[in-house]
């Protein structure tokens, strides 16, 4: 399967895996009645989070909390690719798996052109077709790198692990007042 | 071979199944439930009165599930009594289930004043398909429905029907919306944006009788203050009770069944999981009722995996509730109220509907409540499970 290695630390922004993924697994751009480019919306995010660059994308755990929570049967394990899934036809964006996942790599997603309707869960398709995520193909500063062989993947998960740790703690700070 | 009998065909024992099937492919299981349908999610009965989803859209598996995992299927049937002696469940038709190990996942049922006569025309709670569906034909038809209690199924119906076009008007006993599972800050938001959309709440009152019409349907709820509220229709949306009526006789389970970190019961060889089990939450240090959806499946998976002989364990459960109300995301975990003491500390960035409260005990978070700007929740439910990690210890029955 397709996996990725994420060092956020070496992002400087420059917004080409959001492009590129907008492309999607096709390398098609649609157009619309006026024959203007649409673009679907990109499938991973980054944010600055206390002054740290962070990027937001599916890691495809091997025991997905957030197919766990998803009470629509919506979210789901591809166990063929080992990849996390998602039939956006059953979503009806109720938030629960942004609530689970650790990495922020679910986000409910409204139609710019209709944004009373429902919104729908976004996240990593996995770029099936592809030897490597289109993401990490166009990343020019090493953010974002494919995992090559067994040995990288294994280490992808020790990284996965440690990040997880890092996430879950100290990037929260105590900046509180009392009793607010 | 082993012989599996799970009771229950919701989200926890769904989850049982499967997780005995991953490591078992050929015992015995066999699945019970009074319910005569194929498992599906209550969590969308709301969705469904909306008008966003159709019954079908409920089913959480494909219908041929259980015919590909081999499990006997007792469907539409209820189990009457669980005999840990002779290890056998009696089922209401007279036949005799015998079971090697036993997972009691039957859920809660919608938990009904006292004070409202039993089985009038006109008064339901919203736990089935069945309810759901006699919601929605009534709404549609026109009728004046009352929602009383204003927690997360209140709120929910409350959209629902109003994005159906019907026009409810909520009846809430405390001071504001959500109570339970938010602020008083973060349930007066959420209350001021359904307000906005034109729903009726009343707050800090409730339905103390009803009056009947001369055909014996409903005519009115009386509130407290002595007002009477026209209403066809009143859903009672004051919680939930666990299902627990299989054990009472064979121990105390009045908030539920008590299950250790492996949801092992008191009992031998039976498990308990889902909105029925009592499990110990890591923010509160305590083992309550925390009966939602992602803890019913954990919890079931767990039970599952020990049941075909693995060491699995539970992390914990974590309060925790997503919603999205009419266009609006709320998100709220753990605990979200501190009280006035030395130790709590709380941080609050209130900026329109953008609503971020972060609860801390002793420097450690313990709770957050979040609305609009929703993202960093998964970030901030990692931080309060590492938090909470080393007070998992204290975890036993």
């Amino acid at each position: 399967m397709l996996s990725l290695r994420e060092e956020s630390i070496k992002c400087d922004g420059c917004g080409r895996c959001q492009l590129a993924c907008s492309l999607g697994p096709a390398l098609r751009v649609p157009v619309n009645d006026q024959g203007i480019p649409k673009l679907r919306p990109p499938l991973l995010w980054f944010d600055e989070i206390e002054g740290r660059r962070q990027i937001f994308v599916c890691r495809h755990c091997e025991n997905p909390i957030c197919v766990d929570a998803c009470v629509a049967g919506a979210l789901w394990v591809d166990s063929k690719s080992g990849m996390v899934r998602v039939h956006q036809n059953r979503c009806i964006g109720c938030y629960s798996c942004v609530m689970e996942c650790p990495f922020g790599a679910l986000r409910i997603v409204y139609p710019v052109e209709e944004p009373s309707t429902n919104g729908v869960v976004h996240k990593c398709d996995g770029c099936i077709g592809w030897q490597a995520p289109l993401c990490a193909i166009f990343c020019p500063t090493g953010a974002l790198q494919t995992a090559k062989n067994a040995a990288e993947r294994a280490s992808k998960r020790r990284r996965e692990r440690a990040m997880f740790v890092s996430l879950t703690t100290g990037t929260v700070s105590c900046a509180a007042k009392k009793h607010g | 071979m082993a012989k599996y009998v799970i009771i229950g065909n919701s989200a926890a024992g769904l989850a049982g199944v499967k997780a005995i099937r991953s490591k078992d492919p050929c015992g015995e299981v066999t699945i019970i439930s009074d319910e005569k349908h194929f498992p599906y999610s209550r969590v969308l009965l709301t969705n469904y009165i909306a008008g966003h989803i159709e019954i079908e859209d409920f089913f959480l598996e494909d219908r041929d599930l259980f015919i590909r995992l081999k499990v006997n299927q007792l469907l539409g049937t209820r189990a009457i009594a669980i005999h840990p002696l002779h290890r056998t469940v009696e089922m209401e038709t007279g036949q005799v289930i015998t079971y090697e190990t036993l997972l009691i996942a039957t859920g809660g049922l919608p938990a009904f004043p006292i004070n409202l006569p039993a089985k009038i025309k006109g008064i339901t709670g919203l736990r089935t398909i069945e309810d759901a569906i006699n919601i929605r034909q009534q709404a549609m038809a026109g009728a004046k429905v009352v929602i009383w209690g204003g927690g997360l199924v209140g709120v929910k119906l409350a959209c629902a029907l109003h994005e159906a076009g019907n026009s409810p008007e909520m009846i809430v006993s405390s001071p504001h919306l959500l109570s339970q599972v938010a602020d008083d800050e973060g349930g007066s938001l959420v209350q001021r944006h359904m307000e906005r959309h034109g729903i009726r709440i009343r707050c800090s009152a409730d339905v103390v009788r009803v009056v009947q019409d001369s055909a014996g349907g409903l005519k009115s709820a009386v509130l407290t203050g002595g007002e009477q509220i026209p209403c066809h229709l009143l859903v009672v949306c004051k919680g939930v009770r666990p299902n627990t009526s299989l054990v009472d006789k064979l121990l105390s389970s009045s908030g539920g069944i008590p299950v250790d970190s492996r949801m092992r019961t008191r009992l031998p060889n039976i498990y308990a999981a889902g909105d029925v089990a009592n499990t110990y939450d890591i923010t509160r240090q305590e083992s309550r009722l925390m009966p939602i959806w992602p803890h019913a499946v954990a919890q079931g998976r767990t039970a599952g995996l020990n049941m075909a002989g693995e060491k699995a364990q539970y992390r914990g459960s974590l309060p925790r509730n997503a919603l999205e109300i009419l266009g609006l995301p709320f998100i709220s975990m753990g605990i979200v109220q501190a009280p006035a003491q030395e130790e709590w500390e709380v941080s609050i960035h209130h900026q329109g509907n953008n609503y971020q409260k972060l609860v801390y005990f002793k420097g450690r978070l313990v709770g957050a409540v979040l609305t609009n700007r929703v993202e960093p929740a998964g970030r901030l439910q990692a931080s309060i499970r590492s938090a909470a990690g080393d007070w998992l210890d204290q975890y036993s029955v």
